[in-house]
């Protein structure tokens, strides 16, 4: 164990938490070690139940009711758990300064920003209001705040998620604090914003000398800020040592399955490395490694909590750091995957082959594409002013968007949150009032209104083969409903003549491909993970065996190594059955590792379009170009001396959108000419081929 | 499968699960059965006991309660047999209690759910047809119905019915307003499921807790709001009798005969007791979170 430095300001030993709850002992973080120097940034990574935010809080005297902490936390020679609330105080906020995930929900919606900053200096500083409010303007100046003066006197609610976390950094520093505890501070936040704040965060450090305790579940982004990083599962220190010896040499078995479960922006990946099984569950922790139910490399010696060893690079395994290879991972984990497979191969085909005798009957021939969509638009009335006689306006939240869809591929959406493609995915199935110059499904065409009789038949037809996935995965499932009756609802619905033996025969069929077991189909959703709960989610998409599944965020609530499940799932699952996916997403490696086709929104248009291999090797749009810039990668050495290409701004109000070409706002080689007319898409530079794109910019 | 599903072992039915969970929370089981208890005795007990319930006993006038008679619970300044009265007011108390909250309870929940589901203009009018209602003076009702079409006990329940729905059904539209946002309820319309399959399968039963919940306390509301009715003659009539009307004769003899009082109020407070916390278990029972 690394000796704490005479500089180190923060230094913990054997930190443990756990909760006295009726149902016993949760013991949530276990022998927890570091020690984090002066101006040194920290990160600690892991997925949800890893206990990195409950160290945390227990460190600053925040556990909840029923809490406990052991061990010790040194901060600057005193040791915070054992300090009285009052002392607790004056450090909190003054010496050590937090910024959460949510920044609506860290600011009190009801005060103006001058109140909730000066409030903290004239409580911790006993500043005088004027000096506290011209140290307030100061420091949402070094935040790049561009217009300080009329940010003070703001309510949080009108300003933007990325605004609002500038905000928080800036009170958070108002005090010049030694230390700066961010827990997923850019989580909620777009890939371009998550861009700009963390190259706030990494300027201001240099600036202030600010040491930085960082958690997150990003790789990525650990990668790109910090000196030393610690990889936590199940309450234990799994790995730890400075970001550059980690991300290249990572040696724990935890460490390497994360950084292979999640897709990545270059190179070939054919499936991705999941980990099996579902996150830890506290009440339930296995005696030994926490990690040791879902690691390949497991056997009898992991019953035995192993020792947390090394020097410099210390790490928590008993298999011997050069023994532990991804190769070697991903060979035991097939050969445990084909034998579970085997028993479904018969299975499968007897399903294949109804799916080919539907689709050999199907109406269409081949060459029309399953979807049509021309200049597609939706638009909902919001009202316009303060009074309630204010004339409502429109917020046109799809602008005129156009695409097909071919059986059997696979179109990728992507856009940053208020672009518009959630919306396109409830218009695309009549959830939303829309219009369309065409839009036609399996050669059909389809009215928005479903007032005529026939039309609602039509989207009845329409509904049967088109299914759709959620984002939010335990949400989009009725809590009152048992698995069984959330399964046969649509069986329910379109194939009413089924018996309930029948429904039953079809639902078991499909739950244990989905990979969940017929025993649970008397269980409720909040019974599953998350995890869990996406694939009853996919099995019921599935149920009425449809021909497109419209996929929207359905990876983006679950951790990193749930959604390379989740992903295989639906990759497998659509060779089996020949579907057609629309899978809309924010983050850019998920799209690339599922998509044959991308689309890429912004403010309710498309401004590319495109093959896969073409959009992410050679994009044409500044705006996809910007994207891509914008993606962390878990390796050190490229995000250090990552050109600083992130966005400047934020995405414009869909109510008011700029003239012309709607990103001319934030695009870096904007002219004059983009605000005189809208760009079409068109192929760019050169003739029409598979290598091109279609992108509309008036300057690529 | 190799081998076809043999006959996979039916799942359990959430209906089951409902009554396990109701049957595991003992104060509800007891008031459940206390309830069905008070109900045999009200209806069978008038028959069994010596005394009917509109003679009078000239022996025995305002005689207080005592094990040496056959009057047990004592007898009213006209000589009734106290007990007698109260089993027969429990008949009248407990059916327009349960008639009028059964039906107010149906009418609300159905008329908020569809107007909140549905929304716009349905949802526009049928809120203003409640606030109309709203703005009515209900006593003037009563007494008009009652003057025309005479007096009834059936038009009692109408009347307690016709001005108590309306606080369900607005409490019920809200809930369903924010239900219909869920994102299970757009799943279910991205299958096809039909409005009114939504409104019984996702919306009605997740509105089950807040209706549960509010119709234990119109149970005592609409028991108090019967015996008003009586005290200005448009309700239940002498000889007859209710719960609410001997509570109001016994409070206003309190001094001299306390008994008077006692007996039904302690029979009308059990009563709501044990509907509370029934209230409570069917509540917990049918939501499959509380396992």
């Amino acid at each position: 164990m690394a000796e704490p430095s005479s500089a180190s300001m923060l230094d913990v030993k054997h930190l443990g938490v756990h909760f006295e709850t009726p149902d016993g002992r949760l013991d949530a973080v276990r022998e927890l070690s570091f020690s984090l120097s002066k101006g040194q940034t920290f990160g600690i990574v892991g997925e949800s139940g890893s206990g990195k935010s409950q160290s945390m809080l227990a460190i600053l005297g925040l556990l909840a009711a029923g809490g406990h902490a052991t061990g010790s936390a040194h901060f600057e020679g005193r040791d915070l758990l054992r300090l009285a609330p009052y002392e607790l105080n004056r450090i909190r906020g003054n010496r050590i300064a937090m910024i959460f995930q949510d920044p609506m929900t860290s600011l009190n919606p009801y005060l103006t920003i001058e109140r909730q900053m000066t409030e903290v200096l004239e409580i911790q500083k006993n500043a005088t209001p004027k000096a506290a409010r011209s140290r307030a303007q100061s420091m949402l100046e070094a935040v790049q705040i561009a217009d300080p003066v009329r940010c003070l006197k703001g309510y949080p609610h009108q300003f933007s998620g990325g605004m609002r976390q500038r905000i928080m950094i800036a009170m958070a520093l108002l005090c010049e604090p030694d230390l700066l505890i961010a827990d997923e501070p850019t989580t909620a936040l777009d890939v371009t914003v998550q861009a700009q704040i963390v190259g706030l965060l990494r300027r201001l450090q240099h600036n202030f000398g600010t040491g930085i305790l960082m958690i997150t579940h990003d790789l990525g982004l650990v990668a790109g800020l910090c000196d030393e990083v610690m990889v936590m599962y199940g309450g234990r220190i799994m790995e730890q040592g400075s970001a550059q010896a980690l991300f290249d040499h990572p040696s724990h078995p935890y460490t390497l399955a994360l950084l292979n479960a999640a897709p990545r922006l270059h190179g070939e990946q054919d499936a991705l490395i999941a980990i099996p099984g579902a996150p830890p569950n506290l009440a339930q922790m296995p005696p030994g490694c926490p990690f040791a139910p879902r690691c390949a490399l497991a056997d009898a010696r992991c019953t035995l909590a192993p020792e947390l060893a090394g020097e410099s690079h210390r790490r928590a395994c008993h298999w011997p750091a050069g023994e532990v290879s991804i190769q070697q991972i991903q060979q035991i984990q097939p050969q445990r995957a084909e034998a579970e497979a085997e028993a479904e191969v018969e299975a499968e085909a007897e399903v294949e082959a109804e799916v080919e005798t539907e689709a050999s009957a199907g109406i269409n021939s081949p060459t029309t594409p399953l979807l049509r969509v021309r200049e597609l638009q939706v638009g909902f009335p919001v009202s316009g002013g303060d009074w309630p006689w204010s004339p409502s306006v429109t917020l046109r939240a799809v602008r005129g968007v156009s695409f097909d869809l071919e059986a059997g591929e696979t179109l990728g959406v992507v856009g940053e949150s208020g672009c518009g493609k959630s919306t396109l995915a409830r218009a695309l199935m009549n959830l939303v009032p829309f219009q369309a110059e065409s839009l036609r499904w399996f050669n059909q065409e389809m009215a928005p209104k479903p007032d005529a009789t026939a039309n609602t038949l039509a989207w009845l037809r329409v509904r049967q083969q088109v299914q759709m996935v959620f984002q939010d995965p335990l949400a989009s499932l009725d809590p009152r409903m048992n698995i069984l009756q959330i399964l046969s609802e649509p069986l329910r619905t379109h194939e009413p003549h089924l018996t309930a033996a029948d429904r039953l025969d079809r639902v078991c069929a499909l739950i244990e491909r989905v990979g969940l077991d017929r025993h649970q189909l008397d269980r409720y959703p909040h019974e599953f993970s998350g995890g869990q709960c996406q694939r009853i989610g996919i099995a019921r998409a599935l149920v009425l065996r449809p021909r497109v599944i419209i996929c929207d965020e359905p990876v983006s609530a679950l951790d990193v190594s749930i959604q390379a499940q989740i992903i295989n799932l639906l990759r497998d699952l659509q060779q089996e059955f020949g579907l057609a996916l629309i899978f809309i997403a924010h983050d850019l490696t998920v799209i690339r590792h599922v998509s044959q086709r991308v689309l890429v929104m912004y403010l309710g248009q498309v401004v590319e379009i495109g093959a896969r291999a073409a959009l992410f090797d050679n994009p044409r749009h500044p705006y996809t170009r910007a994207l891509l810039a914008s993606v962390p990668v878990p390796d050190p050495r490229i995000e250090r001396h990552r050109a600083s290409t992130a966005l400047v701004g934020e995405l414009p109000s869909p109510l008011d959108p700029p003239s012309g070409c709607a990103f001319r706002t934030r695009c870096p080689i904007a002219q004059d000419q983009c605000a005189q007319a809208s760009p079409v898409l068109a192929f760019k530079g050169g003739s029409e081929g598979s290598g091109q794109t279609q992108a509309a910019c008036w300057l690529a | 499968m190799s081998t076809p599903p043999s006959q996979p072992s039916a799942p359990r039915s959430p209906w089951r699960d409902a009554r396990d969970r109701f049957a595991r929370n003992r104060a509800a089981t007891v008031s459940g059965l206390l309830l069905i208890l008070i109900t045999f005795v009200c209806i069978v007990g008038p028959w069994l006991l010596p005394h009917a319930f509109d003679s009078t006993d000239w022996n025995a006038m305002a005689l207080a309660p005592g094990l040496t008679n056959s009057h047990w619970w004592g007898t009213d300044e006209s000589g009734r047999d106290l007990l007698v009265r109260c089993l027969m007011g429990g008949r009248i108390s407990l059916m327009v209690g349960i008639l009028a909250t059964l039906s107010s309870v149906a009418l609300g929940t159905v008329w908020g759910a569809t107007a909140g589901f549905l929304g716009g203009f349905a949802d526009q009018w049928m809120m203003r047809v409640v606030d109309v209602l709203y703005a009515v003076p209900y006593l003037l009702i009563a007494i008009l119905l009652v003057t025309v079409l005479g007096r009834d006990f059936y038009l009692v329940v109408l009347a307690i019915t016709a001005f108590s729905w309306m606080d369900m059904a607005r409490l019920v539209r809200g809930q369903a307003l924010s239900l219909k946002r869920m994102d299970y309820v757009e799943a279910a319309r991205a299958i096809g499921v039909s409005q009114a399959r939504i409104i019984a399968t996702h919306i009605v039963p997740n509105l089950l807790g807040l209706v549960v919940i509010y119709t234990t306390v119109t149970v005592p509301a609409v028991i108090l709001t019967e015996s008003v009715l009586s005290f200005l003659g448009l309700g239940i009539q002498e000889p007859m009798t209710s719960w609410g009307v001997l509570i109001q004769e016994g409070a206003q003899t309190m001094e001299v005969a306390p008994w008077l009082l006692l007996f039904p109020a302690a029979l009308l407070s059990t009563t709501l007791y044990c509907f509370n916390f029934l209230g409570d278990g069917l509540r917990d029972a049918l939501d499959p979170k509380d396992r």
